[in-house]
């Protein structure tokens, strides 16, 4: 004999057609194990419900949204710009007020006489290479400064930048070995590959000369 | 500034009125996939903070408890997923002394509930508890209707069957 344990199923759910409920009750009254699945499934029924009615809902944590995501993805787009925009404002700004300051310093701080004092100045204290850092100064020069000290193109660096670097404690160019002057301007160079550097040594000031970078 | 603490104010004074109304049975459904209070309590929480992100998307094709369930089914179903889910939840003993004691039917249930897979579970209170239809339990589970009807109908095999083993 077929039993019905599907339509019963469906039964309990409400989900019969009226001919298939007639069907139904018409096998329950000759089926006893189909009438014992209705019995239980609706017991089941019943006390599922009762279970999940019954379970206690104790919710610990208090319901707190964490600020920000209530924006919608637009706004949080837009704030993005506006940081975006505000950030490169800054850059450009600080980079114009660079600018403008190199400027101002070419052309009042450093004069050619200026120039000469700090270069004696360096000449009688260049007698300790350990002194080297303590004495290396950036000075900016005019145009019309740099052509007077017949700067030598002797590394290849470019002179677009009136900027001068100027150099202690080598006592002399023939004692200088060339390793070092090589490692003194690659250091320098690692900190600003844009200064343009001078060598100064003694005797570029009993003959004026003055090594360029 | 001022305008979005605001605005923030007031969506957390409406979502506090949408977690009075579902949190408990978003809890119960949790549960009855995760099988573990704790679990469960996260569940909540997660399911409403996901509704804050994402209530722009709620596109109104389906009630709101339906939505919020089908968030929860797909946190419940990830987190089991998820390696660090702790399996020891099954002995979780979050329903006893819920039930009348002297309805011994109720302590076989729980123990039949919490043997039962989490697909029949939650099959189990979606119908039995929710009282929804086999179509809206579909757009929830996404089954067909048909599926739904088939895949009830061996839960409660399955129910009859742990329940009978225990008697």
């Amino acid at each position: 004999m077929k039993h019905y344990d599907l339509e019963i199923s469906r039964f309990i759910d409400n989900e019969l057609s009226a001919n298939e409920q007639k069907e139904l009750f018409s096998h329950l009254s000759n089926c006893e194990d189909c009438g014992k699945i209705l019995s239980d499934f609706m017991e089941m029924k019943q006390n599922s419900r009762s279970f999940y009615e019954n379970l206690s809902v104790v919710l610990n944590k208090t319901f707190d949204l964490p600020f920000g995501t209530t924006q919608k993805k637009g706004e949080k787009l837009y704030k993005l710009l506006f940081y975006f925009s505000a950030a490169a404002s800054i850059i450009l700004g600080a980079m114009f007020l660079y600018k403008s300051t190199s400027v101002v310093r070419l052309e009042t701080k450093y004069s050619a006489l200026e120039l000469k004092y700090l270069r004696t100045d360096i000449a009688k204290n260049n007698s300790h290479q350990n002194d080297f850092n303590n004495k290396s100064k950036i000075i900016d020069i005019t145009s019309k400064e740099k052509s007077e000290l017949s700067v030598q193109k002797n590394y290849g660096t470019s002179q677009k930048k009136n900027k001068l670097k100027i150099i202690t404690s080598i006592k002399s160019e023939k004692n200088l070995p060339p390793a070092d002057v090589k490692n003194g301007y690659s250091k320098l160079s690692q900190r600003s590959q844009e200064i343009q550097i001078v060598q100064v040594t003694k005797n570029d000031f009993l003959t004026p000369q003055v090594v360029g970078n | 500034m001022n305008k979005i603490i605001l605005q923030h104010k007031k969506q957390n004074i409406q979502l506090s009125g949408v977690y009075e109304l579902y949190s408990a049975d978003l809890f119960r459904y949790s549960y009855s996939i995760l099988k573990n209070r704790e679990e469960a309590e996260d569940a909540v929480q997660e399911v409403f903070v996901k509704y804050a992100e994402n209530e722009s998307s709620f596109k109104g094709d389906c009630s709101y408890k339906t939505w919020l369930l089908v968030i929860a089914r797909n946190y419940c179903f990830n987190r089991i997923k998820n390696k660090n889910f702790n399996n020891a939840a099954i002995n979780d003993d979050g329903f006893d002394g819920i039930f009348n004691p002297d309805y011994d039917m109720n302590i076989s249930l729980k123990d039949a509930l919490l043997n039962l897979t989490e697909e029949y579970n939650e099959l189990i209170y979606l119908r039995e508890y929710e009282g929804f239809s086999y179509m809206e339990i579909g757009a929830i589970t996404k089954l067909s209707p048909e599926n739904v009807k088939i895949k009830l109908f061996r839960a409660r095999q399955e129910l009859r069957k742990i329940l009978k083993g225990k008697a």
